[in-house]
């Protein structure tokens, strides 16, 4: 009964532990809890700085009350019919390319370069036709006498007048509002609902409009999806796998040799060991690379789990601790019987470290899950790229990170670790329990 | 002599891939680390020996000074920071109280985290704006000081003006004397009940911690105005101020920003506290509790030498983790307002990696070493007179 | 032997096999879902990786560019592979003999990675193709150039202007004229952005500031250049040697130590601290906090992205009085290809390619100008960012500059940072300024700084000088051991 240890305090420090305790959790979930929320917002509201603690957790969006019902939107722009030229809403009599609506050049010119965006390019097509209204605001004109609609590219054309934009009587400022759906996740999809101009669109006042609250899961298949999931995934498991196995059995190798068994010079060893844990990591660099480059395996798998089947300092002195603590009578028992050191290793001592090799392969697996800096530098093809790697394809230089998904496949990337964690968490503290570190 | 010999050579058997990796992949590059820092090494062409000069190089370089300066006091606060409350968090997590594998995994969970995102989310945290924390502190220092403000401010005014006006002074004496006449028959008749006592000693110990801790911050704020005042809304990351500004050497606000990070990962040295902690024999416990010990004189004269050895280890873990901090204040402040995180390791890897001088990098990474171990080897060293192994 | 020791031996081959038997993907390897168009020349191909640092939506266009080069003919394929930290990964790929035959790098790469041999000259190849530097506007040619030797072709070409806030200027149109002002056009020098600047600010009731006119930390990217402006430089070819301290360098800090001193350092920090980056609707410049800014080229995209019909115009970035201009500060990202390349010939093709129609591909998606001196006609029609213009003409402009081509660069860049921080945070006397405004103020600014600024610049210029000249001495070094061994 590992957790049947320690004090039982008084009541009266019971209850201020528990309420130190509580308010400890709270604030180191805090982060976690911040970083799922994230994962579940649309983009927009994970740019802009959040205004209220409510904002920092949980997305908003806005809906609007038109006629009695209730539409999902997106807020656009302003629209102030105070400027030099009054707003119209008008139906075209022809049809024309949306993109002559709200930029000065036509969309043929478009044509000529391949264009990557898609979203951009379905916008300068989309045709706004006799069924649909048009907004005349900033560079277009609707005269309502001659009813000529002048589009910025230069293009006329007849139009019926839909309605005037006139300022709302109650003297709220106008919203140009668009239908928001949940498929807008995309990173290029800021604020505007893709820019598709057959979406349901009108200009409302403010005080129609109501904040609510959008949570969107869809981020989740997304992110999934742009990290190539199953294929990181297995990269990893195969990784974290291979470094397992091979720091168990090499650790508990040579933390026997230390503890159990007797050979000139081996104190001095075991010190030299100790010391390596000092080593700061900069200074191996270099060589290392060097070294596997002369193997010729950069570009492989073989550098990232190599290194542990070879024992490292750490998971030995804790594991050489943890033997020593073993009666000994058992083995010398053990050797009176004519078994070799490998069987003893194997039958008496493995049972009885059980914990010990637990806590070693869950440090190690924790290890090899995060590691970023070793895929980076070894691995050259996209297919052999692991979880921890792929985050990366998220970053952005110049701008468009999307956060929401850094965030949603972050959240896939911790909570396996969280699970294991929370399993074997009593294992590894017996793990660590007996090993005496004694110094 | 044939059997000693059989038996070592057994015994090498077994450590055989430790040793490979000793030589190959630790020792070859430790020794080659030691080469390229008597050496000039560009990263694409070859190293060229030049002897000392980088050695002597480094003592004049003022980077590198202000770099160490920053990571110096960096450990010196961190180092007895964390392990104190690593210390404190496995003691509350060690007592009998419900949830407790939830607590442990709670406390285990910043480093479940990639760096990246843990950056990230720091970033967000310590804005001064928009952050958590300083909503937090926006909200306690409110609450602080209308606090001093009613219960210091008020009564040392009272006190003040009872110099000048007698009548004040008559205010304030009357149920001064009345509690010194009657405290003592008051005490005598509530002495039989025990909840009485209790409640008078609760009492106590809250109206004893209030007092203390108002007249502390009151103080503080008299004596580090613009310090307290700033505590309203600090800068964090962007703030290159000493906090305290009156105490020489003291940490900038960034790098107590890093601190406090770097206590958002106690976790790990909590766990090793508590697996020791296991180890303490229930007998020991239970023979102190029939001499009518109390919790808190259990607690230090029991628990914390029995496990004096892992705090030793702890520190020694810290010492060497705290020299090798890089990776979340290189992507939260680069360094950080006028150098002021600027630590050795991203000092190290800066020259490696950003200004193309392995041979340089490499003779800071072997100072490092070196403070690392003659650091380690103190501890030890004063770890002497204070750690208790038992059975050894 | 016993059971034991067998399974010991049986793991340990077990493990060898996974090692040896490891098949790492290679570049030729054909994937259904992306190659799908390319399936019948797959083989006859001779596949090329083009190492680059690209993500997000440039990633996208690099990518078009790359399968524009790989439609148009049949013999080469170039795999398009997205590296984080593409310059380390590379140096340590080239160092160990296995690099790419494309890299994207930074311009502040290729000084040491030319310096150490690692990529190959490209003068002769671009001779033998007819490509001439002079079709290059020089600046950027340089930024690829070592010892006269070009080894790194511009891609993505970079320059800043000033951006300012239309409709504050016509909100304040009296205020301006009454103090002089034309609220038409923006500031042409940099002492009419100062007095531009005070007639834009907004303070709240406690001091705080509403809007800034203009924030010289704002976006804070190019805080080492200011002293260009002022027409001074950070290194002297003539001398070799590096000049922080210049007068007019000195004389830049000092401008800038004047708006932390004039609108309270902690203030200001309150202030700055709710901005977003660039690509954020809380950018200072977009949310309307600040009238004026430097920035770059890309930034019409994404004040077109968070605020769709926002009313700025974009300017030459004023020069102080009597400096020659327009100026800007010029940067490109550059392609290069690494010694030790197998297939040099065949990844100068491809070089080739983005140089000629690939670039112009590649600007356009990015919203940005290109680095030659002509571009095709049809670049300008049609291109997404409509102020195009201004940030050509500051690009050909003979006075635009780049960063100094020295092999301490970075640490230079790193040290001038750090000292342009100091002095933004070096406390001044509470009572010195009281009660003074104007040129009285900025006098007295200056008089108490003057000191600081001399010799915190004075100290970057020793470190600085002192690494330079470390540099040159290994360099002569190591060129006298060669000779001897040869």
């Amino acid at each position: 009964m590992a957790d049947a240890h320690g004090t039982t305090p008084p009541w009266y420090f019971r209850i201020p532990i528990h309420v130190f305790l509580i308010t400890g959790s709270i604030l180191f979930l805090l982060p976690l809890i911040w970083m799922i929320a994230t994962s579940f917002k649309p983009l927009d509201q994970t740019l802009r700085y959040p205004d209220s603690v409510m904002n920092a957790f949980v997305g908003q969006g806005h809906r609007a009350d038109i006629d009695g019902r209730a539409f999902d939107v997106v807020l656009e722009r302003r629209v102030s019919p105070v400027h030099e030229h009054r707003v119209f809403i008008v139906r075209p009599s022809a049809e024309f390319a949306a993109g002559e609506l709200a930029l000065p050049f036509g969309k043929d010119v478009w044509d000529k370069y391949p264009v990557f965006n898609k979203q951009e390019l379905a916008r300068m097509n989309a045709r706004v036709t006799p069924t649909m209204n048009a907004l005349t605001d900033d560079r277009n004109r609707f005269d309502p006498e001659t009813g000529v609609l002048t589009l910025c590219s230069g293009r006329t054309l007849p139009a019926t007048l839909v309605r005037e934009v006139l300022p709302d009587p109650e003297g709220s400022p106008l919203w140009l509002v668009r239908e928001w759906r949940s498929s807008d996740t995309d990173t290029k999809e800021i604020g505007s609902a893709g820019g598709d101009v057959t979406r349901a669109w009108d200009v409302v006042p403010e005080r129609l409009l109501r904040e609510t609250v959008r949570v969107i899961p869809r981020n989740y298949p997304i992110a999934l999806h742009r990290v190539h999931f199953l294929r990181s995934l297995r990269n990893t498991l195969f990784l974290c796998f291979m470094t397992v196995c091979g720091a168990t059995i090499s650790s508990l190798l040579v933390a026997y040799g230390f503890a159990l068994m007797e050979f000139r010079g081996r104190d001095v060893l075991f010190a030299i060991t100790l010391a390596t844990m000092m080593i700061p990591f900069p200074v191996v660099m270099i060589p290392v690379y060097l070294l596997y480059r002369d193997l010729g395996w950069v570009g492989t798998f073989k550098p990232l789990w190599v290194g542990a089947w070879f024992g490292s300092a750490f998971f030995i002195f804790l594991l050489r601790q943890f033997l020593l603590g073993l009666p000994k009578d058992l083995l010398d028992a053990a050797r009176i019987d004519g078994c070799s050191e490998l069987e003893i290793l194997w039958y008496v001592v493995v049972p009885l470290a059980r914990p010990a090799i637990a806590m070693i392969a869950l440090f190690t697996f924790l290890g090899t899950w995060k590691d970023f800096m070793g895929p980076l530098i070894y691995l050259n093809h996209e297919t052999q790229f692991t979880l921890s790697l792929s985050l990366q394809a998220f970053a952005s230089e110049h701008g468009g990170t999307p956060w929401h998904l850094l965030m949603a496949a972050s959240t896939v990337f911790s909570l396996p670790l969280i699970v294991l964690f929370f399993f074997a968490m009593k294992t590894f503290i017996r793990g660590i329990s007996m090993t005496g570190i004694k110094g | 002599m044939g059997a000693d010999l059989r038996k070592s050579l057994k015994g090498y058997a077994f450590i055989l891939p430790w040793l490979i990796a000793l030589f190959v992949f630790v020792g070859y590059p430790f020794f080659a680390g030691l080469y390229f820092s008597f050496c000039d090494f560009p990263p694409m062409k070859d190293p060229m020996f030049v002897g000392l000069e980088n050695y002597t190089n480094l003592c004049t370089d003022p980077v590198f000074r202000r770099s160490l300066g920053v990571t110096v006091i960096y450990a010196s606060v961190a180092i007895p920071l964390g392990v104190f409350f690593a210390l404190c968090l496995a003691l509350l997590l060690n007592t009998r109280i419900r949830g407790l594998s939830f607590y442990r995994v709670v406390f285990y969970l910043p480093h479940l985290i990639p760096t990246v995102v843990v950056a990230l989310l720091w970033l967000w945290i310590f804005n001064p704006r928009y952050g958590l924390l300083n909503l937090v502190l926006r909200l306690v220092t409110t609450v602080a000081d209308a606090w001093t403000n009613v219960f210091f401010d008020l009564p040392a005014a009272l006190v003040a003006e009872s110099f000048v006006r007698p009548s004040v002074t008559l205010l304030l004496a009357g149920p001064l004397i009345a509690f010194l006449a009657f405290g003592p028959w008051l005490r005598m008749t509530l002495a039989e009940s025990p909840r009485w006592r209790l409640f008078l000693r609760i009492c106590g110990v809250i109206t004893l911690t209030l007092s203390i801790v108002t007249t502390l911050y009151a103080t503080l704020h008299r004596l580090l105005p613009v310090d307290m005042q700033k505590l309203h809304s600090p800068g964090w990351l962007s703030d290159g101020n000493p906090l305290p500004s009156c105490v020489p050497f003291a940490p900038s606000w960034a790098l107590w920003g890093i601190v406090i990070m770097g206590m958002w990962g106690v976790g790990q040295m909590a766990v090793i506290y508590l697996a020791k902690l296991q180890d303490v024999p229930t007998e020991l416990y239970e023979a102190a509790d029939i001499d009518g010990a109390s919790w808190w004189s259990k607690t230090r004269h029991i628990t914390i030498p029995l496990i004096s050895p892992v705090i030793l280890f702890n520190v020694v873990m810290a010492i060497i983790g705290t020299f090798q901090v890089f990776a979340e204040p290189y992507i939260m402040t680069g360094g950080g307002p006028e150098d002021k995180t600027r630590f050795v390791a991203m000092f190290v890897y800066d020259q490696a990696f950003r200004y193309q001088n392995v041979g340089y990098a490499s003779a800071i990474a072997w100072m490092l070493f070196l403070l690392i171990v003659g650091l380690t080897l103190l501890a030890f060293r004063i770890s002497r007179k204070h750690v208790y192994y038992a059975g050894r | 032997m016993r059971r034991v020791h067998i399974g010991l031996v049986c793991l340990i081959a077990l493990v060898v096999c996974v090692g040896v038997f490891e098949r790492p993907p290679k570049l030729a390897d054909y994937d259904p879902e992306r190659h799908a168009e390319f399936a019948d020349t797959w083989n006859d191909r001779l596949h090329l990786a083009y190492w680059e640092k690209w993500g997000s939506f440039e990633r996208d266009a690099c990518q078009a560019m790359v399968d524009d080069f790989n439609r148009g003919q049949d013999a080469l394929f170039v795999h398009y592979v997205n590296t984080s930290q593409v310059d380390r990964k590379s140096m340590l790929a080239i160092m160990g003999g296995c690099p790419p035959d494309v890299v994207g790098l930074w311009a502040n790469n290729v000084q040491p990675f030319a310096s150490a041999d690692a990529l190959m000259p490209l003068d002769e190849l671009m001779a033998e193709s007819g490509l001439s530097p002079d079709r290059y506007t020089p600046q950027y040619l340089d930024i690829g150039r070592y010892n006269g030797r070009i080894y790194a072709l511009p891609t993505t070409p970079a320059s800043v202007a000033l951006f300012y806030n239309m409709d504050h200027f016509a909100a304040k149109a009296d205020q301006l004229r009454s103090a002089g002002l034309d609220p038409d056009r923006p500031p042409t020098t940099i002492e009419e952005l100062d007095r531009y600047a005070d007639v834009l600010n907004e303070f709240n009731d406690d001091g705080s500031a509403q809007i800034m006119g203009f924030l010289p930390t704002e976006p804070g990217w190019w805080n080492a250049m200011w002293g260009y402006y002022f027409g001074g430089t950070l290194y002297d070819e003539e001398s070799g040697q590096v000049t922080p301290d210049a007068p007019a360098n000195l004389r830049a800090v000092a401008w800038v130590k004047r708006y932390a001193e004039k609108y309270g350092r902690d203030k200001l920090l309150q202030f700055r601290s709710g901005f977003g980056t660039f690509d954020s609707p809380n950018n200072a410049f977009i949310e309307g906090k600040v009238s004026m800014e430097i920035q770059g080229v890309w930034f019409p995209n994404f004040i077109r992205r968070h605020r769709p019909h926002m009313n700025f115009g974009v300017a030459p970035f004023p020069c102080a009085e009597g400096v020659p201009g327009p100026r800007s500060y010029l940067d490109a990202d550059v392609i290069a290809i690494p010694r030790g390349c197998k297939h040099p010939k065949e990844a100068w093709e491809f070089v080739l390619h983005t140089q000629r129609g690939g670039l112009a591909i590649l600007s356009r998606l990015q919203g940005k100008h290109m680095p030659v001196r002509q571009p095709p006609p049809l670049f300008r029609q049609g291109h997404p960012n409509l102020e195009l213009d201004v940030f050509e003409q500051v690009a050909a402009s003979p006075h635009s500059f780049i960063r100094p081509q020295l092999p301490v660069w970075q640490e230079y860049n790193d040290q001038l940072s750090r000292a342009f921080d100091h002095i933004w945070n070096y406390p001044l006397p509470a009572d010195a300024l009281a009660g003074l405004s104007g040129p009285a103020l900025d006098a007295k600014i200056d008089g108490l700084c003057r000191e600081e600024i001399e010799t915190t610049y004075a100290d970057v210029r020793e470190t600085i000088q002192r690494k330079l000249d470390l540099y040159r001495e290994y360099t002569a070094r190591r060129e006298a051991k060669e000779h001897h061994g040869r």
